[in-house]
């Protein structure tokens, strides 16, 4: 029983061990003398051509996050559709007061103005 | 596969009416989103009447269940308790709400703050507290305090055009998302342990087995400090003056009390009954977090000059004594003790955010020290409310303060663990001069021609809401077997025994 | 070698150590936030496995369910922080986290 965990017990304390470790030694003994080249991200040792830190519409996060939220809400209908044939009316009308949350969510969004493109 | 699907019969009654408070609220947040599209900004206080409207029904429902709700038992297979522990701690977190939406109107005008989305959120977040209080189930846990932390992350950046409420908000997301984590890995464990995650069959199984399970044991470790994070307990307290700080006011009013209430209600489902046949591994752990905590609350909050500060490090102190009673667990005195001290410290708090609240005016958010200096003479009755509620926070009679830590204390003593009293109450003498010091300030009075703090009117709303949350810390100081009977019958039957479980 | 349950656990801890390591380091706001959502996935990963490779009187569809739970919720923590960076971002520029440090005491 205790044996078979015990790898991970010990892994969980060599990793937190290891993480607040580096940390205080780096801290405490680690030189800092910054030159430009350290500066720079690192791309597979190519010198970068331009920031990375580059504009992105704002446009796109937003979409992006209404998409991922919309998205991931629709793998509840996975292991519902399973059993959707069990369930009968009862699964039909749980999933149907759940779409219509989603939909309303979307009118919410839509009205708002978050689906335009431009701000 | 493996789901009795015979038994779902439609419409689930049974379910339902045991979830009705919090269905109540969930319909009256989609209506709450929708009217907000389509009313004018200088109406916007007509939305803060339909949540109140909500919130009436909800604590209608509430109270029917509390009656109805004698045979304690559980629905959707386990996942939720129907009894009248739940109850309790609902009724307390709709007050709360309700108060803090009477309030709101007024304050979120004077800081322009004034939008819609603020009522839906709040009564998200109730939502999720009352889930919180009746989940009887591990996924359920984590839905509610994932429904109302993240709700209450967007209401801590609530004030968009602030630096300090978006640190605050961003802060309070970071680490309650490691907290959220660190909760989580504890529930896989003990699902992994147990092989379950309903509360009664991880019970069922413990009694079983002789808790040693080193996976169990972490799990239980990694849970603990999880909701230790979430109802600000030192030494895992370090998010909460920030977040008090810098979210507004309104939103601190409610978060410092319903947050706790129904975190600290989990907690006690959790750790004081499903694992009750193992307190011996775990109340020294719970004992010398609430050792700490009082310890840090009190000693920190003698240097803050920020009276939302102060007022943080004071809950965290609170939050110490209230774990006092899970501490003596499996002592059924010390869930009466608790539960009593969240609805004196729910009144007593809010009423103290709430004059802040109340006072806050136009420009920056009434916080220091200074902004309250010689409050008696312009404000009389709104002072003296201030200084009852500070003398319940240091825990003079008659006030529910008083009465609180009494129960508390003595259970610890009836528990045979005095020294959690003798803590308790060495570091309650500490609080009182930081209370007292508040309250001084108040009663000084102005230089001429000083400048004091532009203090807002108090409207109709605000002096009700601060009068009913006076009467409310009166109430818990005088009457005290009113709640006391309550609390012990809600004590009754907290994990209930399961039924055929599907 | 068959993969049973210990290699599953391992692999969720490590997971979650990466969260909490990079949670402890970085400063980028973006970064910290990638860490909770290695924490959560970490989780799953030993939700799952509890679920496939457990106790013979595990109940596996709690775990799956629970897993599905921790997608959504973490899905919808992190769209509220992104609106909550983007808010921030338009005010100071930067998303570093300890950029950000007005609340102090």
């Amino acid at each position: 029983m205790l044996s078979d965990y015990a790898p991970i017990l010990v892994f969980l304390g060599i990793c937190v061990a290891f993480g607040v470790g580096v940390q205080a030694l780096s801290a405490a003994v680690g030189p800092r003398k910054p030159t430009p080249e350290k500066e720079l991200p690192y791309e597979s040792g190519i010198v970068p051509l331009e920031s990375a830190r580059r504009r992105f519409s704002v446009s796109f996060y937003v979409t992006a996050m209404l998409f991922i939220i919309f998205d991931v809400e629709s793998i509840f209908l996975f292991p519902w559709a399973t059993i959707v044939r069990d369930l009968k009316i009862f699964g039909l009308v749980e999933m149907g007061i759940f779409i219509a949350t989603l939909f309303i969510a979307l009118i919410y969004v839509w009205a708002k103005g978050a689906l335009r493109w431009e701000f | 596969m493996l789901l009795a699907t015979q038994n779902l019969q439609f419409p689930p009654t049974r379910d339902l009416i045991g979830l009705l408070p919090e269905l109540i609220l969930s319909g009256a947040f989609v209506i709450l989103l929708m009217l907000d599209l389509v009313t004018p900004p200088s109406r916007r206080s007509l939305l803060a009447a339909v949540s109140l409207v909500a919130l009436a029904a909800a604590m209608g429902a509430v109270v029917w269940g509390w009656f109805d709700a004698d045979h304690a038992r559980t629905i959707y297979a386990g996942s939720f308790a129907y009894d009248r522990f739940g109850r309790f701690v609902d009724g307390i977190v709709i007050a709360s709400a309700a108060l803090t939406v009477a309030i709101s109107p007024d304050y979120l005008n004077r800081r322009g703050l004034h939008f819609g989305e603020y009522y839906a959120l709040i009564l998200a977040a109730t939502v999720g507290m009352m889930l919180l209080a009746g989940a009887a189930s591990l996924i359920v846990i984590f839905l509610g305090i994932e429904l109302l932390s993240i709700s209450l992350y967007i209401l801590s950046g609530f004030a968009h055009t602030e630096t300090r409420s978006q640190e605050a908000a961003l802060k309070y997301l970071l680490l309650g998302g490691f907290a959220s984590g660190i909760l989580l890995y504890g529930m896989a464990l003990i699902y992994g342990a147990t092989g379950h995650t309903q509360l009664t069959l991880i019970k069922q199984s413990l009694a079983g087995s002789s808790g040693t399970d080193p996976l169990f044991l972490v799990g239980v470790g990694l849970l603990f400090v999880g909701f230790a994070f979430k109802v600000s307990a030192a030494p895992f307290h370090w998010w909460t003056p920030d977040v008090y700080q810098g979210a507004p006011t309104s939103v601190t009013t409610f978060m410092s009390v319903a947050t706790k209430v129904a975190a600290f209600a989990s907690l006690i489902r959790v750790f004081t009954y499903t694992f009750a046949d193992s307190t011996d591994k775990w109340t020294g752990i719970v004992a010398f977090v609430a050792i700490i905590s009082m310890v840090v609350g009190n000693v920190a909050a003698l240097t803050q000059t920020s009276l939302k500060r102060m007022l943080a490090y004071s809950g965290i102190a609170q939050a110490g004594y209230i774990l006092i009673g899970v501490a003596v667990s499996p002592d059924p005195l010390g869930t009466v003790g608790s539960l009593y001290y969240l609805a004196a410290y729910a009144a007593t708090n809010l009423g103290a955010f709430a004059v802040i609240t109340v006072l806050a005016g136009r420009g920056e958010d009434l916080d220091s020290y200074d902004g309250i200096r010689g409050l008696a003479y312009r404000r009389p009755y709104t002072a003296a409310a201030m200084a009852f509620f500070l003398f319940s926070l240091g825990g003079f009679p008659p006030t529910a303060g008083f009465f609180a830590k009494f129960l508390v204390f003595s259970a610890a003593i009836h528990a045979h663990a005095v020294y959690l009293a003798l803590w308790g109450i060495g570091t309650s003498v500490i609080s009182i001069f930081y209370y007292l010091r508040v309250g001084l300030l108040m009663y000084t009075r102005p230089k001429e021609g000083e400048e004091t703090y532009p203090w807002a009117r108090t409207s109709l709303a605000g002096g009700g809401v601060l009068a009913a949350s006076a009467a409310g810390t009166l109430v818990l100081g005088i009457l005290v077997f009113l709640i006391y009977t309550a609390a012990v019958s809600a004590q009754h039957g907290v994990l209930p025994v399961p039924q055929q479980l599907a | 070698m068959t993969i049973g349950i210990t290699h599953l656990l391992v692999v969720s801890a490590a997971l979650f150590c990466v969260g909490v390591f990079g949670l402890l380091s970085r400063r980028n706001a973006i970064a910290l936030l990638m860490s909770v959502e290695l924490m959560f996935n970490g989780v799953n990963v030993a939700l799952v496995g509890f679920a496939r490779f457990g106790y013979s009187n595990l109940r596996p569809l709690s775990g799956m369910a629970f897993a599905l739970f921790v997608i959504t919720i973490a899905a919808a923590e992190v769209a509220v922080a992104v609106a909550l960076l983007l808010v921030a971002y338009r005010r100071h520029q930067t998303v570093q986290a300890d950029e950000l440090d007005e609340l102090r005491g």
